[in-house]
């Protein structure tokens, strides 16, 4: 499984000179600043700084690019503690239970247990990949199109239904999500509700439509606020209950455990990668805990659970770019860009010819966790500031920089055009109890969810029994049927059990 | 405790979400009715209608069809900073990324009630030209500013 004459050599390759490592810092500082400010995403941040790497051998900068990577994967936790507002969509759940704990008063204890599950989670991603890099991209290859969509039936299903007391309500969020995120030009080349607007035939551009729903309508809700912490001795950032939110973190070694493994393994899934793992890691602990009303009202295991997934889906990510020369998502996709600068082809043959290479790349990303710890602890307080500043300052400037971050995305109006739409609808969302998140990673998924099933029937002919013949697809069926009814039926055995014993 | 009031704006939205729904089956139909083209779209479209059929009818039943648990925070408060915010965004290429931006925090500032005027002017102008200049410095594409240099 490990082979110990490439792990040599790719200590020789990380250690022979410090060149590598100059370009560590500055990568991990960059990623916590493109990945903590709304509007700007992680793989922008890698895209605009690509250029630099033509310069470096390719071990400097795969470093340089996977030290991004891995600030921002943490980074984005940041201002979805201290203002709700995930910095990419990897940060979605820890926003669930991050930001109420910033209202009462515990966002260093929050940002604390953000960064030990961040740093717990990448590392568990890079062992992982260490020891299964060859099973894993293995693994990956069995997932076929059949799977692909029940594995997003089944997390839009879960994440719709994550507001128990409104399960209708999240339904129709989540699937006129998936409905909207198929708008545009489908598969086969046909353009569908674009009311003839050509900049809608590419589909709406999510990640402003995100912004504008998650980011704006929220702000919108808060002009009324003073603060986004109203006691003033709460908005204090003290380093020492960091330090106790990162202790407070390792008491849920269980939680932090299934978030990396749940992470690994859907991080590996090309497409769908950290923004689905968080939502699944999130759920599942919900779902398992004994109190599950608690999650959503500041639960340091929400945030464990997200932070782990999110971190560790990095690995996983990689497995797939360094096994199959596929990318996961915009970040990989970068890399993957990285790989052609330096005329290099992900792939079976690039492991076993050049192992030492991947494990240089594993290796030099275990130093960079621990370096993330030291640039976290230096950055957060900094960072955390953000919850001195009064509303009326704080809101007009989030919502330009979300305008302009959305402009960047799309390289003209129909980015904070988008924005403006959006967060109209999210703020009618919001206000009449529908989910927003469940309308969000519908719209995310849309467009791949109707890839898979497109790609399934043209395999199967439109055959239906062809999904008998796929165990993995029938297994994730049945997990997606226990997770829509265990709960209740948990809950009508719990009634039974408490009537019987009375 | 929500207060428990008349609102139509539930049922509206129900009926929004219904309508569009309903137009983007239809509009997917007219481009082309082949098994590929509504693989997903069909399927979707009719378990949306229905869950929102059963979300009425469960309402008609429980005499709630109006009522429902509004937001604390009444609609017309936040009104003024919505109708702000879409006056930017939609300023953006007429009064350019800088004097929009300027212009937008300074009468953010004074719709929440700062009144020192020193800080509305110093604040609006220092933050919005900075972070103008800034993306127009890092983005590949051309902004429209009015005082900056592009």
């Amino acid at each position: 499984m490990i082979d110990f004459g490439a792990v040599q050599q790719g200590l020789d390759l990380l250690f022979s000179n410090f060149g590598p490592w100059l370009v560590v810092i500055p990568g991990i500082v960059l990623g916590l600043i493109f990945g903590a400010t709304p509007g700007l995403q992680i793989s922008m941040a890698m895209a605009i700084f690509l250029p630099m790497t033509m310069y470096m051998d390719f071990i400097q900068a795969m470093l340089f690019l996977t030290a991004i990577f891995t600030g921002g994967s943490f980074g984005a936790g940041i201002p979805a503690i201290l203002m709700n507002i995930p910095g990419t969509s990897s940060a979605i759940a820890t926003a669930f239970d991050g930001y109420p704990m910033a209202r009462k008063g515990q966002h260093n204890q929050a940002l604390g247990v953000a960064l030990a599950a961040s740093v717990v989670g990448a590392l568990m991603g890079y062992l992982v990949l260490f020891f299964m890099i060859q099973p894993l991209s293995y693994l990956v290859l069995r997932l076929g199109p059949s799977e692909m969509f029940v594995v997003i039936l089944w997390g839009m299903t879960l994440i719709a239904s994550l507001k128990g007391e409104q399960v209708l309500k999240g339904l129709v969020a989540g699937f006129v999500g998936l409905l909207a995120g198929t708008i545009g030009f489908s598969e086969i080349g046909l353009a569908r509700g674009t009311m003839g607007q050509t900049y809608l035939l590419d589909g709406i551009p999510v990640i402003p439509a995100m912004m504008g729903m998650f980011a704006a309508s929220e702000l919108f809700k808060l002009a009324n606020k003073g603060f986004i912490v109203e006691s003033a001795d709460a908005r204090k950032v003290k380093i020492g209950e960091i330090f106790e939110g990162c202790k407070m973190a390792m008491r849920y070694p269980v939680v932090m455990l299934r978030g990396g493994l749940i992470g690994v393994l859907v991080g590996a899934v090309p497409g769908v990668g950290s923004s689905v793992s968080n939502l699944l890691s999130y759920i599942e602990t919900k779902r398992r805990d004994r109190n599950p009303d608690s999650f959503g009202k500041g639960n340091p295991k929400g945030v464990v659970a997200s932070e782990a997934a999110n971190s560790s889906s990095e690995g996983g990510s990689m497995a797939t770019l360094l096994a199959l020369g596929i990318p996961g998502g915009g970040a990989t996709a970068v890399m993957l860009a990285a790989f052609a600068m330096h005329n290099i082809t992900g792939g079976p043959q690039f492991i076993r010819q050049q192992t030492d290479v991947v494990y240089a790349i594993i290796f030099a990303n275990f130093a960079q966790v621990f370096l993330l710890v030291i640039v976290g602890l230096l950055f957060i307080p900094l960072l955390a500031n953000i919850v001195k500043v009064p509303m009326r300052y704080l809101i007009p400037s989030v919502l330009v920089l979300a305008v302009m971050g959305s402009f960047g995305l799309t390289g003209n109006m129909t980015g904070p055009a988008t924005v403006l739409v959006f967060a109209v609808i999210g703020w009618i969302f919001r206000h009449y109890g529908y989910s927003v998140p469940a309308a969000v990673i519908g719209m995310l998924l849309g467009s791949l969810a109707e890839k898979s099933l497109l790609h399934s029937y043209q395999i199967s002919g439109g055959e239906i029994s062809y999904v008998l013949e796929r165990p993995v697809t029938l297994g994730i069926l049945a997990l997606l049927l226990f997770s829509l009814f265990s709960q209740p039926l948990m809950a009508r055995f719990s009634t039974w059990r408490v009537a019987k014993q009375a | 405790m929500p207060a428990q009031k008349r609102d139509y704006g539930d049922f509206l939205v129900l009926i929004g979400l219904a309508s569009f729904t309903l137009w983007y089956l239809l509009d997917a139909i007219s481009v082309s009715a082949q098994p590929q083209n509504l693989l997903l779209i069909l399927p979707l479209s009719v378990i949306v209608l229905f869950i929102i059929a059963i979300e009425l009818v469960l309402r008609l039943k429980q005499g709630t069809l109006f009522s429902i648990s509004a937001d604390e925070e009444p609609l017309h408060h936040t009104l003024p900073v919505v109708v702000l915010f879409g006056a930017y965004v939609l300023s953006l290429d007429t009064l350019g990324f800088d004097v929009a931006t300027v212009m937008f925090i300074a009468l953010f500032l004074i719709l929440k009630g700062e009144r020192n005027w020193l800080a509305v002017v110093g604040f609006s102008a220092a933050f919005g030209l900075a972070v103008a200049f800034f993306f127009s410095q890092m983005l590949p594409y051309p902004m429209t500013l009015l005082l900056l240099p592009s």
